[in-house]
């Protein structure tokens, strides 16, 4: 794996509120395809009355590079993802991502992130909402659970 | 079809495919994955809940491309090559109460039936198709 000159993601360099690396991202058609590939639908099946729209799954997707252009870790589970659309994205648009540590906290040996992203179009108008949560340091399973120093949380996930 | 609760969706069979597979020294990397006591590389998160995306989009058309709202959770791995069943149950259905939003249950199973990940999902009712 390359070498990065980015800061490792832990609670020291990253407290919540702390900002995000902002992007702009305009999705092309191949990217869709692809997308759309891996979840087994045409892309023909996003145009309606003459216009095609970005997969929300695409939207939920953007925390990638806004995580990993801000900070560093190797080996991330995503969690969840709550999304939340303002309105439909014709593809060909052009969106501005942006968002910000919310918090982090430990469960079974395992140290979560979860961080707020803002989809805006070119003229700052909001057209999506994410809250983001993955595991960004995983315990190598059969390891046994280590004490934590912050409270359990409800529901399992690869707890 | 009928937007009652307790209504089911049709539901969908998807062929997994990992997209990231490639993404060396992460938990897609068949290698990294293995090495971390997995099967194998996970299928991506984004990929599995957008299985229940597509299944929103497929019942509701432009009203989930509007209006959706969607929290999803990852609950075990899912790998690539197998047959995922995305299943869906309406669990309220539009009314002048609640603006006219329905609300959907959804799973993704492996083919053990296990339930690989979940979603609470919602709209305005615009039937499509």
């Amino acid at each position: 794996m390359a070498e990065t000159l980015l800061p490792e993601l832990n609670e020291q360099n990253a407290p919540p509120g702390t900002p995000l690396k902002p992007y702009d991202v305009t999705y092309a058609q191949a990217e869709l395809e692809r997308f759309c590939g891996s979840t087994g639908e045409p892309l023909s099946s996003y145009a309606h009355a003459g216009a095609t729209y970005v997969p929300p799954g695409l939207l939920a997707r953007t925390y990638g590079p806004l995580i990993h252009e801000t900070f560093h870790y190797t080996t991330g589970v995503h969690v969840s993802s709550d999304l939340t659309l303002r309105r439909p994205v014709l593809v060909g648009e052009t969106l501005h991502v942006s968002g910000a540590i919310a918090e982090h906290f430990e469960r079974n040996g395992n140290t979560y992130v979860r961080f707020s992203i803002v989809i805006e179009d070119d003229a700052g108008r909001p057209v999506a909402n994410v809250e983001h949560v993955s595991i960004y340091a995983l315990r190598p399973r059969g390891r046994p659970n280590p004490p934590t120093p912050f409270p359990a949380r409800e529901g399992g996930v690869f707890g | 079809m009928t937007l009652a609760s307790g209504a089911r969706l049709p539901t969908l069979t998807i062929e997994t495919i990992n997209l990231a597979a490639q993404a060396k020294g992460s938990i897609h990397d068949d290698e990294k994955a293995r090495e971390m006591g997995y099967e194998g590389g996970f299928v991506g998160g984004i990929t599995v809940l957008g299985y229940m995306m597509r299944l929103m989009h497929e019942q509701f058309g432009v009203a989930w491309l509007e209006s959706g709202t969607f929290s999803g959770r990852l609950r075990q791995p899912l790998y690539a090559g197998v047959a995922a069943t995305v299943e869906g149950t309406v669990v309220e259905q539009p009314s002048t109460e609640n603006g006219g939003r329905v609300t959907v249950e959804l799973k993704v199973l492996d083919p053990k039936g296990t339930v690989a990940a979940f979603a609470s999902a919602g709209c305005r009712a615009h039937e499509h198709g």
